[in-house]
């Protein structure tokens, strides 16, 4: 927590004001004198203990507001831990991730966009003595940090596009580092790495931040993802059964990879793959036969399902074989293809127009037009029956072993070691001497190779030779095969820098029966390929990672053109010079298929890929970033709150704000702070009826209606009547009196109601009346009085005309003389009041009792007095004893509302009689 | 006379001061009714003639029309003394703001009560309740002026202790009086309670006449007080905080006086500093 204006804290001792008023108040405490202080200690103890905490609590809350208010006018502000330069302007370094693993989808969008909008966010708030350097990084910085202003920072992460190379936060990171460094002292650092925040960002670690100086990065949340690594060879892919090895990957949860193998713009096969949770699988894809057997040559893409990160989900291969060396037959004989004889074995071993099956495919050619052969096209040259050769072919085989080529040499049924000394001159063994049926059956092998795997299968001890020359292997040369005799069959060994195989017998069946035998197959296998030179059927990949520079070079046995057409996977066409056997395309900067075209209509076609080794596709989030790691969305506030701090006024102003409310709360008078208790309850007080009766007790209390502007005609007169009753009757009598409305829930607390009037009062609505009829209901006396003491007025029109509407079942009948009223208390003779206009008390009988009593000679009027305690009216015509009498009807009343017909009970009609017959 | 001007002696011409329960033996003759037969013009009843009775009690109308002896009764009439007692003590001295104190209307009271009493030809002393000098009930027109000097004399002392002075005050009335108190019966209330009962015993008869300051009643003041008693002690108190509860104790001081002399028969007015006195003295008469 640090100040804006420091000095403002000097002002944090005035938070002790209000202990000190307080102190200081109390001492000026007026002085009074009052007549005694019983009840005063009394309260005061009472209230002591609560009005000391509410004191302390209040004091606190004053100090708690002042202090408040202090600290918030010194500008508090919370800052982060790195950013503790605490200067004038700000000097901050945008690094714009640029890498391919940018291009993935993150809900809809790439995660390049939302960086590149997150680190616009910033920019569009910096103030004007700022400076920023933007820079966009991939593997390395794209250009140089250099430092500009806002706008220029924004034009630059505005051009910048996501490439697809890798990435490599930590040499930005140093160049930042760098740039920081040199910045002016007590400036802001701040370092922005608008990245995805994934592990692969950082290859090595990353350099620690400059002091002083925050370094924030993006984070997105971890996506699955699958990409395929690699496409190659297979192991055992050769020419004639050309395969792929495709390796995928899963970052996140297991996939299923669905692979479809393209050559060209034709699918040629598709599998799936089920790629484990974090790891990779494999499957090998078989190629389609290539289109030309001479030049096989394979070139497409391998293609899954696209995912989060598009471009990796398809991988280019341009793959080639060798073709298989062709063999040449020179036939000495013309008898050579005859049935049973050498050239009839090797025709059905070569297949014709049919498949081969030793592996390689064979031209015919008489020994005597040799010449005419283009002998560097092949591989191997077989003499299947050897004898005096025409002249200078002898030389010719030797010079073509001697460059490479392989020589395989099987005598004739009629040479003899004359004809062949020509070869025996420089092959790895000379023929000998011709042994005829001389050799035992059966063979032998001598060494075990690959050539020579799975022969004991075959039956080699019936193998037998009519005719055979004895080898004399030259020094160097290998024996492979042996009669049981143990005289070398097969001799092999090089010449030059190619090989030669000689077989001791010939191959017709007059020369012996291997031409007959399974073993046949194998055997020609055998000696082909021990004069076929190394690596001759090995697989080449021409590929290169995305930015790398493609060479096409010529051997030198190769014709090189003067210029190459390069067309790039785009479609474009490039040309390029040939020099020095060489034409290199500078770089490939997109995957995808790039063919050189050389004017002979010769292609080569490399598969540029991206570079997969780097850990671009995977998308989980580093571990533990040197950085800040927020959400794109809050890089904004997260960049401001570490740069600047965050403001803490808000807090301050609100304790403030709190505390004054405590302290209002508190300095309102008593009543007020409990309104709410009050409410509440108030408001069970309306959820439970009966409440006002049980604080009443069982005591009387004169309740009246307050209903029109004439309702109380004689406002002392009631507590008159009712202290009269207390004192003359056992009854027990509140003291006052009780005035309400027909809204008032308390009206069904009291059973004794007096309404007066002397005009007419407003209408009932329909409310009040169902009101009055539950008050009715529920065992309620209603005494309306008419007060004019003359003629029928409003008033008593009115009456007559609600009470129906009340309890419209019965009426206003006038009460019969002996009518339970007349003797409730005092033994009356009939109605009285003040005047004696009607003479009559007026009744609605309902429920077995007088629900409603209507008397209109002003009863109530005969108890008013004046201030002296003098009657306020004189009573006509009977004077003070009709007053007596008139009271004493009020007092009978107000006891029939409360013991009903109970003085008609005949129980009490003796005592009753008694007294009548005895009375003073 | 000091405490009682002409005017205020019109105006009580209206009152009357009778006890509520008849003497039973009597007194010196006078207005009131006594349980006691004698001479008076109030007939009281026709009684059977009995051996021993005087004949020109005899009532000959009866005999004329039922042709038995029957005797007219009259009631006897009664004097009462009534006893003033103006409460002394030193909480009587206050008075409120711009007005005056409540001893003094306590003086005029007494003086009325006292007019009353002697104007109807009935005896009135006057005993305070705390320190000073008694005047024993008399009668005669010559009386009122010495009860006027004697409360011109009577002052509030420093008495604290009302309820003590009661008590005290009660062992000098007479025991046969109409007891008039007038007080503000600030203090304790159960032994003011108590006291008041001990006043009322026996046969005397008491009436309670209470004086008040609205500021007692009331508690009008406002913020941060240093409180002290006229009967001694000092408070410290915020006046807006202590008002309310204050008014609430004050009530409920006023409802127990009310209930409990109401239950024991005893009448009770208020009279205040800030009102004419007459009212309560009417109602206190009635």
């Amino acid at each position: 927590m640090s100040f804006a204006f420091p000095a403002a804290l000097w002002a944090l001792p005035a938070a002790g004001l209000p202990v000190l008023v307080h102190l200081l108040s109390r001492r000026a405490a007026r002085a009074r004198t009052f007549s005694d202080l019983t009840l005063l200690a009394a309260v005061e103890a009472r209230s002591r203990p609560r009005s000391r905490l509410r004191e302390a609590l209040l004091l606190a809350a004053r100090c708690l507001l002042l202090a408040a208010l202090v600290l918030a006018a010194a500008g508090p502000t919370a800052r982060g831990s790195s950013a503790a330069a605490a200067g004038e302007g700000l000097d901050l370094v945008l690094l714009l991730d640029a890498s391919y693993s940018m291009r993935a989808l993150d809900a809809g969008a790439a995660r390049f966009e939302r960086a590149r909008a997150a680190g616009l966010s910033i920019l569009k708030r910096l103030s004007a003595g700022d400076r920023v350097a933007a820079g966009v990084f991939d593997e390395s910085l794209r250009d140089p940090l250099a430092w500009t202003d806002a706008e220029g920072a924004g034009r630059a992460l505005a051009r910048a596009t996501a490439g697809l190379r890798g990435t490599d936060a930590a040499a930005a990171l140093a160049a930042a580092r760098g740039l920081l460094e040199r910045s002016a002292r007590g400036r802001r650092r701040a370092v922005v790495v608008l990245g995805d925040g994934a592990a692969h960002m950082l290859p090595a670690p990353a350099p620690a931040p400059a002091e002083g100086t925050a370094v924030l990065g993006l984070r997105f949340p971890p996506l699955a993802n699958a990409w395929l690594m690699e496409v190659r060879p297979a192991s055992g892919s050769s020419a004639r059964e050309p395969r792929l090895e495709v390796r995928a990957c899963a970052a996140g949860p297991a996939a299923a990879a669905a692979l479809d193998l393209w050559v060209g713009e034709r699918r040629a096969a598709s599998t799936t793959l089920a790629v484990p949770a974090g790891g990779e699988a494999r499957a090998v894809l078989a190629l389609p036969p290539s289109a030309d057997p001479r030049r096989p040559a394979w070139a497409g893409r391998v293609c899954t399902r696209a995912d989060a990160l598009p471009d990796d989900d398809q991988v280019f291969y341009a793959v080639r074989h060798r073709a298989a060396p062709r063999v040449l037959v020179l036939r000495c004989d013309a008898s050579f293809e005859r049935a049973g004889r050498s050239g009839w074995f090797l025709r059905g071993l070569f297949g014709g127009a049919e498949r081969s099956l030793a592996g390689r495919d064979a031209d015919f050619l008489e020994a005597s037009r040799w010449s005419e052969a283009d002998l560097v096209r092949y591989g191997t040259i077989l003499l299947p029956d050897a004898e005096r050769l025409p002249p200078g072919l002898a030389r010719a085989l030797e010079g073509f072993a001697a460059r490479g080529g392989g020589v395989w040499v099987v005598p004739g049924p009629r040479a003899t070691p004359e004809d062949l000394a020509e070869l025996s001159a420089w092959l790895p063994a000379r023929f000998g001497v011709l042994e005829e049926s001389a050799s035992p059956r059966g063979l032998k092998i001598l060494r075990s190779g690959p050539e020579t795997s799975g022969w004991d299968e075959f039956e080699l001890s019936r193998v037998a030779f009519a005719r055979r020359f004895r080898l004399e292997p030259a020094p160097g040369a290998a024996a492979w095969l042996a009669d049981s005799g143990g005289a070398a069959m097969l001799v092999a060994g090089s010449v030059g820098r190619g090989r030669a195989a000689v077989w001791a017998a010939p191959l017709g069946v007059d020369g012996g029966n291997l031409g007959l035998k399974p073993l046949f197959v194998p055997w020609a296998k055998a000696c082909l390929s021990l004069t076929l030179p190394p690596d001759e059927s090995e697989a080449s990949s021409r590929s290169a990672r995305v930015g790398a520079s493609l060479v096409r070079t010529w051997r030198a046995d190769e014709p090189a053109p003067d210029r190459v057409s390069v067309r790039g996977p785009d479609g474009r066409r490039t040309s390029l010079p040939v020099r020095g056997r060489r034409a290199q395309l500078p770089s490939a900067d997109r995957p995808g298929l790039y063919e050189f075209e050389e004017p002979g209509g010769q292609r080569s076609v490399f598969a540029v890929n991206l570079d997969s080794s780097r850990g671009e596709s995977d998308l989980a989030a580093a571990p533990a970033p040197p950085w800040i790691s927020v959400e794109p969305d809050a890089l904004e506030e997260a960049f401001f709150v570490a740069a600047y701090g965050r403001d803490r006024r808000g807090l301050f102003l609100g304790l403030a704000a709190l505390a004054l409310a405590l302290e209002m709360l508190l300095s309102l008078p008593r009543a007020r702070s409990s309104a709410s208790v009050l409410v509440l309850l108030l408001s069970i007080h309306m959820v439970i009826p009966g409440r006002a009766l049980a604080q009443q007790g069982d005591r009387f209390v004169w309740t009246q209606l307050e209903l029109g502007r004439t309702w109380d005609p004689y406002p002392d007169a009631p507590e008159q009547a009712a202290a009269r009753l207390a004192e003359v009757t056992s009854a027990r009598v509140a003291p006052g009196r009780r005035v309400l409305t027909l809204d008032d829930q308390a009206l069904f607390a009291s059973p004794f109601l007096y309404l007066a009037g002397r005009e007419e009062p407003p209408e009932l609505t329909d409310a009040e009346l169902r009101r009055l009829r539950q008050f009715f209901s529920g065992g309620g006396l209603l005494w309306v009085e008419d007060s004019t003491g003359g003629p029928p007025g409003s008033f008593d029109r009115w009456v007559r005309r609600t009470l129906p509407r009340i309890l419209p079942e019965t009426e206003l009948r006038p009460l019969p003389s002996d009518h339970v009223l007349y003797r409730a208390f005092f033994l009356l003779r009939g109605p009285a009041g003040r005047v004696r206009v009607h003479a009559a008390v007026e009744g609605v009988a309902w429920g077995g009792r007088a629900a409603v009593l209507y008397t209109r000679d002003d009863a109530l009027g005969a108890w008013a007095k004046d201030a002296l305690g003098r009657s306020l009216k004189a009573c006509v015509p009977g004077g003070e004893p009709q007053r007596e009498q008139a009271k004493r009807l009020t007092l009978n009343l107000l006891m029939y509302s409360m013991t009903g017909s109970y003085k008609a009970d005949a129980v009490h009609q003796s005592a009753i009689l008694d007294k009548l017959r005895n009375g003073p | 006379m000091r405490w009682l001007d002409s005017a205020d002696q019109a105006r009580l011409r209206a009152l009357s001061l009778s006890p509520r329960r008849p003497a039973a033996a009597p007194g010196a003759p006078g207005r009131h009714r006594s349980l006691a037969r004698g001479y008076s013009r109030d007939f009281a009843q026709h009684r059977p003639y009995a051996s021993g009775d005087e004949a020109r009690a005899i009532d000959w109308k009866a005999y004329a029309r039922l042709d038995r002896f029957y005797v007219r009764e009259y009631r006897a009439e009664d004097r009462f003394p009534l006893a003033v007692l103006v409460d002394t003590t030193a909480s009587m001295a206050f008075s409120g703001e711009g007005r005056g104190a409540k001893f003094d209307l306590a003086r005029r009271l007494a003086a009325a009560l006292s007019w009353v009493a002697l104007e109807q030809g009935d005896e009135a002393g006057l005993f305070p309740a705390g320190p000073g000098a008694a005047l024993p009930p008399r009668a005669g027109s010559a009386r009122l002026p010495e009860i006027d000097a004697a409360l011109t004399a009577l002052a509030p002392s420093r008495e604290p202790d009302l309820a003590a002075a009661l008590e005290s005050a009660a062992a000098a009335l007479p025991p046969r009086a109409v007891a008039v108190l007038i007080s503000d019966l600030m203090g304790d209330t159960a032994r003011i309670l108590k006291a008041l009962r001990r006043l009322s015993a026996g046969r005397r008869e008491l009436l309670v006449l209470r004086v008040l300051d609205p500021e007692e009643r009331d508690f009008p003041y406002e913020g941060s007080l240093r409180v002290r008693g006229l009967e001694g002690g000092e408070i410290l108190i915020d006046a807006a905080e202590a008002a309310r509860p204050y008014r609430e104790a004050f009530r409920r001081q006023d409802d127990a006086y009310r209930a409990s002399l109401r239950r024991s028969g005893v009448p009770y007015a208020v009279a205040s500093t800030d009102a004419p006195w007459h009212a309560p003295l009417a109602r206190l008469l009635e």
